[in-house]
């Protein structure tokens, strides 16, 4: 779900099939969600708010991220814009179909650190493994029957991991198919520990009709970690140009 | 000097309630002549108050015939209009609203008629005077004795000039001294204007003034007694 | 004495509930004016905004839900639309919503092409344009200057880049007067959307009719899919915003309506209920059933108008305290007019009659006898 629901909530144009018709497999609704995240490129502007477990708040983030799903490599460059501590600091993040994830951390003109993809991005809940939902591309998918989430119904689906050294072995999706949107992702440890919850609560309708986005969005965990995201600006159809994912492509050093 | 003609003439009157179940009239035959002050009375349930609200055309008679100057109520094609015209009403209960002055609850019987505002209000002024309220106008009913809303009650059955007054125990709410002064009143004005008074007692000092008693029973007329 | 004041010293007769019943009543009105007041007041500013600029025409892509329509790649679309006949200038327009300071809510930000039209019904209050269409600067309506508490000389910070404030303008738009307008180019690069607007605005020549205007749209719709031509009106009341406010105030009013007749017709049906035995009495002095119905009607229209009055001046009041708090100034323009007063009365007098019909009814049916003997 919560490649789903970034996907969404980063503004990510995506073009899935007839939804009309609910998918009778697990297969066939995991092969609707890869699908629906698919895009040439999209941005979106967010405004982060954190609680901290003690209840207190660092300084309201602002973040743009750039993104391009296709069935063979996903990336995404997640970038700072305010507050000003944190301007400039960015992440590219980038998977390649059998290939791990990469994540790049720089500062404009600055050097290039590689990161843990399950590290989280500016100490806020959000995560670059999770921004990428690499779930939908695991072998053990079944579905679970029918659940609501913010009284919308939706289609409970259960992925585990090929890997059993998954620092994420298994995630819970709650997908509203009519909206090609995963309305909730638990994610779990190999002890089936309660990692990150990812829960959708405002959607809006792509300009082409053609699915929802989340609008609004918050991710609890870990721990009592609460991360409130709502997108106030952007670009269904952002033009990637050859520099945007150029970092991915040049030496870092490990962090 | 009475007239002779009768002003109002009934014939087989029933009146009859609960699906006929309750006969409050059974055949009532009477006759009325204009400026007659006719007293009835009667055991409580004989028919008496039932009689008066069907001469006021508060209730519509089961079968039987009246008529109100050879004009019978089955023609009439309003009755408000035919109550507004021809007749008042005083009530034991006096039937005030509490929320006007004296003054006010005599006019708002002409709401609705022909005529200037300040007419009604010269004619009403001049009622509640005549009957010793000059000083009370403005006063509303709670702030007046028994007997002087009686008197209010009775301007009031009086400004639209009526022909026939139908008072209904109007002196049963009252102590002695202030019927008699009620009363007095009432019959007074009654004889100086030569209307016709229909009135249901139970006081025998209040039906000896009468010049007929009519006694009632089982919903029928019993006898009558002239005086 | 006359029915009108019987029935008004009726509604005196209890004052607790005839204050509860025109509260109700003020506060549905009051709703429904301060909702439709900004909507239209909203509708207005916008169409204000776009007749101002000059535009005759607007090329965009909508999107259903969106507050701003799509961007899209400028370019290509210009060059076909410039090519239509008698369109005469084609100026690509950049807006977005976007918060600039923490201590204020989030601002229109509009990027205009540099020494294009769009620039021509601003007048300048201090400082100066934009000298050229890369320049980092920006100019600020009046409004926005207030809430940000700038002036020239001072810095906004626009998605993380500085720009220094050269100019304050005054627009005859208030959603301009509120507003940060920045070059074309700078909103592209601030934004991220290089070569991208939101609209196309499009000046035709004074020899263009209502005919050739259809015929550009349909020009528009069939050379470009996906894009439409449309004029601002047109652009405005498929807003987002504008809808939703304008289905808020519509549904307000029909709640409104629905509340108030439901209130009045309760107040009106216990006040007869209460009343049985006087309306025996009224019948019993001869007051003809259309005399008691009118009453009954006048004491609900009392109510209501009463209730309308009241709801008016206290929709002003909401619709003015709205547009002075800080979440909200720049954003509303509510706008009253003397026939919205007399619509809305009519409105109170709609809920006075429907909620007052079917008691009034009740009341001139009783039977003078059986009301008469009512404790």
């Amino acid at each position: 779900m919560k490649h789903f629901v970034l996907c969404l909530l980063l503004g990510c144009l995506c073009v899935p099939p007839a939804y009309a018709a609910e998918p009778e497999t697990a297969a066939s609704l995991v092969a609707l969600m890869r699908q629906a995240q698919y895009s040439q490129g999209f941005e979106a502007r967010m405004n982060v708010f954190v609680t901290k477990a003690n209840g207190a708040h660092p300084a309201p983030m602002k973040i743009a991220v750039i993104g391009q799903f296709s069935a063979a490599r996903q990336r995404l460059l997640v970038r700072a814009i305010a507050p000003e501590a944190l301007r400039e600091t960015s992440f590219a993040i980038a998977k390649q179909a059998n290939r791990g994830i990469k994540t790049v951390k720089y500062r404009a003109g600055g050097e290039l650190i590689g990161t843990d993809a399950q590290a989280r991005l500016f100490d806020t809940g959000l995560v670059a493994w999770d921004m990428l939902n690499p779930w939908w591309e695991w072998a053990s998918q079944s579905l679970e029957g029918k659940d609501r989430v913010g009284g919308r119904e939706c289609l409970k689906m259960r992925s585990r991991a090929d890997e059993q050294d998954s620092p994420v072995r298994e995630v819970e999706s709650c997908i509203d198919v009519q909206a090609g949107l995963a309305l909730r992702t638990r994610l779990f440890d190999g002890g089936h520990n309660l990692l990150r919850t990812i829960t959708v609560e405002k959607v809006l309708r792509k300009h082409d009709g053609s699915g929802s986005l989340a609008k609004k969005l918050n991710i609890t965990g870990p721990a009592k970690l609460r991360t409130d995201i709502e997108v106030y600006a952007g670009d269904e159809e952002y033009l990637v140009s050859d520099e945007t994912f150029a970092v991915l492509d040049r030496p870092m050093r490990a962090e | 000097m009475m007239d002779q003609t009768p002003l109002l003439r009934i014939k087989g009157l029933t009146l009859h309630f609960d699906e006929g179940r309750t006969k409050a009239l059974n055949g009532v035959d009477l006759e009325v002549r204009a400026g007659e002050f006719v007293a009835i009375v009667g055991p409580s349930g004989s028919g008496k108050s039932s009689l008066l609200n069907v001469i006021g055309t508060l209730d519509q008679p089961s079968s039987g015939e009246i008529s109100f100057r050879a004009q019978s109520y089955a023609e009439l094609k309003d009755s408000s209009l035919f109550r507004r015209a021809h007749i008042g009403f005083v009530f034991q209960s006096f039937h005030l609203i509490p929320t006007l002055s004296a003054l006010d609850n005599v006019i708002v019987a002409t709401i609705g008629c022909d005529g200037a505002t300040g007419e009604h209000r010269a004619r009403a002024t001049e009622l509640l005077t005549q009957l010793g309220l000059r000083d009370r106008l403005g006063h509303f009913p709670g702030k007046l004795s028994g007997g002087e809303r009686q008197r209010v009650a009775i301007a009031r059955a009086l400004i639209n000039r009526p022909e026939m007054v139908l008072a209904d125990e109007p002196t049963g709410s009252l102590d002695s001294a202030n019927a008699a002064q009620v009363l007095d009143m009432l019959t007074g004005i009654v004889k100086q204007q030569g209307l016709t008074l229909i009135m249901v007692t139970h006081d025998a000092s209040v039906s000896a003034r009468a010049d007929r008693i009519i006694h009632m029973r089982d919903g029928r007329i019993e006898h009558e007694v002239t005086a | 004495m006359n029915l009108f004041r019987f029935a008004l010293d009726n509604l005196y007769r209890r004052p607790a509930r005839t204050m509860l019943t025109v509260s109700a009543i003020a506060l549905g009105i009051a709703a429904v004016v301060a909702l439709t007041s900004i909507a239209w007041g909203f509708e207005a500013s916008w169409q204000r905004a776009n007749d101002a600029r000059g535009t005759d025409l607007i090329v965009t892509r909508m999107a259903s839900e969106n507050t701003m329509p799509s961007p899209f790649r400028a370019e290509q679309v210009q060059q076909v639309v410039s090519q239509l006949p008698h369109v005469q200038e084609v100026v690509g327009l950049l807006s977005e919503m976007l918060t600039v300071s923490q201590d204020a809510p989030p601002m229109f930000v509009f990027g205009w092409v540099h020494g294009s039209y769009l620039w021509e019904h601003l007048k300048l209050q201090e400082g100066r344009w934009p000298n050229k269409s890369n320049e980092q600067v920006v100019v600020i309506g009046t409004l926005a200057g207030e809430m940000l508490h700038k002036k020239v000389g001072d810095t906004v910070e626009i998605e993380g880049r500085i720009f220094p404030v050269v100019g304050i303008f005054e627009s005859p738009a208030l959603v301009e007067n509120g507003a940060l307008i920045l070059t074309l180019d700078q909103a592209q690069q601030v934004t991220d959307k290089p070569g991208k607007v939101n609209v196309l605005n499009i000046k035709v020549d004074s020899d263009t009719g209502e005919a050739d205007l259809a015929r550009i749209k349909e020009q528009v719709k069939t050379s470009l899919p996906g894009f439409m031509a449309i004029t601002s009106g047109e652009l405005v009341s498929k807003n987002a915003v504008v809808r939703i406010s304008k289905a808020m105030s519509n549904a307000t009013i029909l709640i409104a309506g629905l509340v108030g007749a439901l209130v009045v017709f309760n107040t009106m049906l216990m006040s007869i209920n209460e009343r049985t035995r006087e309306i025996g009495i009224l019948l019993a002095l001869g007051w003809q059933r259309a005399t008691i119905m009118k009453l009954i009607v006048s004491e609900a229209m009392i109510l209501s108008l009463v209730g309308g009055v009241l709801g008016i001046l206290l929709g002003v009041g909401i619709a003015w305290g709205l547009e002075h708090i800080e979440l909200m100034r720049g954003k509303i323009d509510a706008i009253f007019s003397v026939p919205f007063f007399f619509a809305v009365l009519g409105l109170s007098v709609v809920l006075g009659v429907s909620g007052g019909a079917y008691p009034a009814f009740k009341a001139s049916r009783l039977l003078p006898s059986s009301a008469l003997r009512q404790e």
